[in-house]
């Protein structure tokens, strides 16, 4: 160690050597000595290999000379002094250059050299090559950051709990799809207590498995903070500690509520459809068994079942354009008259268009149909002279059941033959009189006048669109 | 236990299945009154006394349900069989008032019939 200009070299003693050999040993410090002007008097063996220069090589130049350029320009080694002789001591934590120019960080401190009378003669920095602990540090940020961007990004809620299952932290796309507006104000609530009915059960199983190393799992519903209820996917699972035991639970919960509607909507138009088939199949059966039941021959019999499955296929198929919903009276018309229709005009049909529920379309459509076939067998379209008027008035009426539609519907058979009445009912008109007139919640009553059949319908139908 | 004074109450919305219902049980000699809905099925039960089955859809719009009426049925005409039938759901035995047998649809003649015959106590 070399002494600086300003002072001269006194004897060596024992604590000299002593002093001398402490710093060459300290190889990962650098220890420079300045005069009061910030010139470098001493430069240690760890200053050496920390900063690159030789003693010699520095002796006498500014302690600037490791200083970034921008650090020249503000003035650092200045305040570093300043520091030191104000307030003992000053810090240094920066970016340094070594002599090829390259960059390390650095962590020390500068403190004056005062001597044995208490004079200011100069500073002594003391620093450590921390740029591997710098980058790690800056590598652990900003990987934090990235983690907190991933927890933050996930609609998942992503939370950590205690080995008592009390909430210690929530992701930040957890607590908007929880409806969280402040942390602390849940912070250390039990967990599994947010979870209702066999849920808090399934939340309460879950976190045992994973306090006993394995994975819990389980769906529920639970309510937002915002009380929004809601179905979650959830796993949690044990954060093991240096031990290998959990110390920490990871749940996450994934917000299933629309798979979970989406499902329950598929069960029910599972269920329905399988309604409607059995059913579909039911009546397809009572239309075959009535119809055998009064037929004459087996090929009346055939072409009775042939035209009133015919008419029931073709209700369902309007049905269906409008999904199985509702329909208009016209296009129930038109669609149960259209095997009946020679296009000679000879159906003359009046009425407003409104729309009727599924049940009244389908009584409809086979109560026309029932009609028009007793005309072409026997009435009005059994001639090239007849014709057929279908009237109708409809009008909204207060229910107790909501809406419903007012019905006074008219089928009048003129220019036929002269009627014959039937010796007794056969299974139209018992259809129409006994079984579609209470479907449709009114009455339906057929007359044989001479002139010509007449059916009078009058309905009160429920549930009826405007 | 069955002879022609036997009287079932058929309970069906669809006309078509109560036709054929109505038909059936009238062929096998039952004297039968029906009702499209379980309101019409309640005034029919009070204007008609004695009985013996109620023969029922469960699936109906309005209320009471098929199910509802042959438990209101069971609790106030205690000697009247009920036959609960549908397309919908079967029923379990704890589902349907004591003693009640259920029908699948699309059913057979001879099953409604014999179900019918099997829940008639008193003639």
């Amino acid at each position: 160690m070399q002494s600086g200009a300003k002072q001269p070299a006194p004897p060596a003693s024992n604590r000299e050597r002593f002093l001398e050999a402490v710093l060459a040993s300290a190889t990962d410090y650098a220890i420079i000595a300045m005069d009061v002007h910030g010139l470098v008097t001493s430069w240690n063996e760890g200053a050496h290999r920390i900063l690159g220069w030789t003693e010699a090589e520095v002796i006498g130049r500014p302690a600037s000379v490791f200083f970034t350029e921008l650090d020249c320009q503000d003035g650092v080694l200045q305040r570093e002094m300043r520091a030191a002789l104000d307030q003992g001591r000053g810090t240094d934590e920066r970016w340094h250059l070594q002599k090829g120019g390259s960059a390390f960080w650095a962590n020390g401190e500068m403190m004056p050299l005062l001597d044995a009378d208490g004079a200011h003669f100069g500073f002594l920095k003391i620093l450590r090559d921390h740029t591997e602990q710098k980058l790690a540090a800056e590598k652990s940020r900003a990987d934090a950051e990235f983690l907190r961007g991933v927890l933050a990004s996930s609609a998942d809620c992503i939370k950590i709990l205690d080995l008592d299952a009390r909430l210690v932290f929530m992701s930040e796309g957890g607590q908007q799809v929880m409806e969280v507006s402040d942390f602390n104000a849940v912070a250390g609530c039990p967990w599994p207590d947010f979870w209702r009915q066999a849920g808090n059960a399934a939340a309460k199983k879950a976190v045992e498995t994973a306090k006993a190393g394995g994975v819990g799992q389980f769906q529920g519903m639970a309510d937002t903070f915002a009380g929004t209820p809601k179905w979650w996917d959830v796993q949690v699972t044990p954060i093991l500690g240096a031990d290998g035991q959990p110390e920490r639970l990871l749940a996450v919960s994934r917000d299933i509520t629309e798979a979970k509607r989406a499902e329950e909507q598929a069960r029910l138009l599972s269920d329905e459809l399988q309604h409607r088939v059995k059913n579909t199949m039911a009546m397809v059966q009572a239309i075959v068994r009535q119809s055998l039941r009064t037929a004459t021959t087996p090929q009346a019999a055939q072409k009775a079942i042939d035209q009133r499955l015919a008419a029931m296929g073709r209700a369902h198929a309007l049905l269906m354009r409008d999904r199985w919903t509702t329909s208009t009276l016209r296009s129930v018309v038109d669609c149960a008259l259209d095997l009946h229709d020679d296009g000679a005009g000879r159906f003359r049909i009046d009425g407003p268009d409104v729309r009727l529920n599924a049940q009244a379309a389908m009584s409809l459509a086979l109560l026309l149909h029932e009609l028009a076939t007793n005309a072409t067998k026997y009435g009005a379209l059994s001639t090239q002279e007849g014709w057929v008027e279908i009237d109708w008035a409809a009008e909204c009426e207060a229910s107790q059941d909501a809406k419903a539609l007012r019905l006074d519907l008219t089928w009048r058979e003129l220019g036929g033959p002269p009627v014959i009445p039937p010796a007794q009912r056969g299974f139209g008109s018992r259809l129409i009189e006994r079984g579609l007139a209470s479907a449709l919640e009114g009455n339906a009553v057929i007359r044989f006048l001479n002139e010509g059949v007449s059916c009078h319908v009058t309905a009160l139908i429920k549930g009826s669109p405007d | 236990m069955v002879n022609s004074e036997t009287k079932v109450l058929v309970v069906e919305d669809e006309p078509l299945l109560r036709m054929a219902a109505v038909d059936i049980l009238e062929d096998a000699g039952f004297l039968v009154e029906e009702a499209g809905s379980g309101r019409e099925a309640l005034r029919v039960l009070q204007a008609v006394p004695g009985l013996h089955v109620l023969f029922t859809d469960i699936h109906m719009p309005g209320e009471p349900d098929g199910l509802a009426l042959a438990h209101q049925t069971t609790k106030n005409f205690p000697a009247t069989g009920i036959v609960i039938v549908s397309g919908h759901k079967v029923l379990l035995a704890h589902e349907m008032p004591l003693g009640a047998l259920f029908l699948a649809k699309p059913y057979e003649a001879h099953h409604v019939v014999s179900y019918v015959r099997k829940v008639v106590r008193f003639v």
